[in-house]
């Protein structure tokens, strides 16, 4: 109850370094729960981080059933290893790696392809997406960037989502994925970059099939 | 710095995928299911093949030694039907030949399900 109030505050005030350690201590209280016998809290759990489960081996599979399939086998995995978590890590991050590593065999796929670190990686280079979707109407900018973000290519796209729609740090990319620090900074920045050639693209032959 | 708050806004926004409405019951379905199977009582316990297998090779290993010390005239059983003897050649090939097509279907059988999975 208490929980619920501060991340209802940290929610309204986007607090989020806050909301992210008390996020952490409720997913703590859960697990203990859960391993105390109250097996029905963990729908807590997986309410909390289904869609990000899902959003994460969606962008590595890029097939909707197969994914919502590895995202519940991840959540039925995760409860049978519960045990085994230690809380040296968070319990996003431990689950995610059971999410990637379900998704890749899916996609039979052993390890990410490592790159050319030598690209300069400059602020100024950076492109306002938001500003290109700024005309369009909120379903629209959906399908935009939905489409934009299918467009990239495997490795950008897992980092991205890694990175901006599951909020992991720079070192649980390199725990999960195996790249380099330098590797991933570098798969961000042509991520970002190819993001917005895409969009730019994809939002220019909209305008001309309306022309 | 800014930019890169206002993409993860947008993304966190548009680009989140959101599961079918039923994923959160279709998983404690699953993990209840996982449960009771664990708390089944199997009907038999599985060493009971085991134990069945080992009486059977102990019997035939048995048989197999008291067919040294026990000589045919001594078993009250006579057979004094003449059987062929081609039928004994007929017999051995046809073992022979089963034991191959069995082996033989059981590689194609597992060859076909590694390519399925």
């Amino acid at each position: 109850m208490v929980t619920d109030f501060i991340i209802l505050i940290c929610n309204l005030y986007n607090f989020s370094p806050c909301l992210t350690k008390v996020n952490n201590q409720a997913d703590q209280l859960i697990i203990s729960k859960v391993l105390a016998g109250d097996t029905v809290v963990y729908a807590v759990l997986v309410n909390r981080y289904r869609n990000m489960a899902f959003t994460l081996a969606y962008n590595i599979i890029t097939n909707r059933e197969d994914a919502e399939e590895v995202a519940q086998d991840a959540f039925v995995k995760a409860f049978h290893a519960l045990e085994s978590f230690k809380e040296q890590s968070t319990f996003s991050t431990w689950f995610y790696r059971i999410v990637v590593n379900a998704a890749l065999n899916k996609k039979k796929l052993k390890k990410f392809t490592t790159h050319d670190v030598t690209e300069q990686i400059t602020d100024t280079e950076q492109e306002s997406v938001g500003s290109l979707l700024q005309l369009y109407e909120s379903r629209d900018q959906k399908k935009y960037l939905q489409r934009a973000m299918l467009e990239l290519r495997d490795d950008e796209r897992i980092c991205i989502t890694m990175f901006y729609l599951n909020e992991l740090s720079i070192t649980e990319i390199h725990e999960l994925t195996g790249l380099s620090a330098a590797n991933i900074k570098v798969l961000l920045h042509r991520g970002r970059k190819h993001l917005y050639d895409k969009l730019h693209d994809l939002l220019k032959t909209e305008i001309k099939n309306l022309i | 710095m800014l930019e890169d708050k206002k993409l993860k806004e947008l993304l966190r926004e548009y680009a989140m995928e959101e599961t079918s409405a039923d994923f959160t019951n279709i998983v404690m379905s699953r993990l209840q299911c996982a449960d009771l199977w664990q708390k089944t009582v199997p009907l038999f316990k599985l060493r009971l093949p085991q134990m069945l297998a080992a009486l059977f090779a102990a019997i035939c290993g048995a048989l197999l030694l008291l067919s040294f010390f026990i000589q045919s005239t001594q078993l009250p059983v006579h057979f004094s039907v003449k059987l062929p003897e081609n039928y004994f050649s007929q017999i051995i090939s046809f073992l022979i030949v089963f034991w191959i097509v069995m082996l033989v279907n059981q590689l194609l059988q597992r060859k076909k399900l590694s390519y399925f999975l």
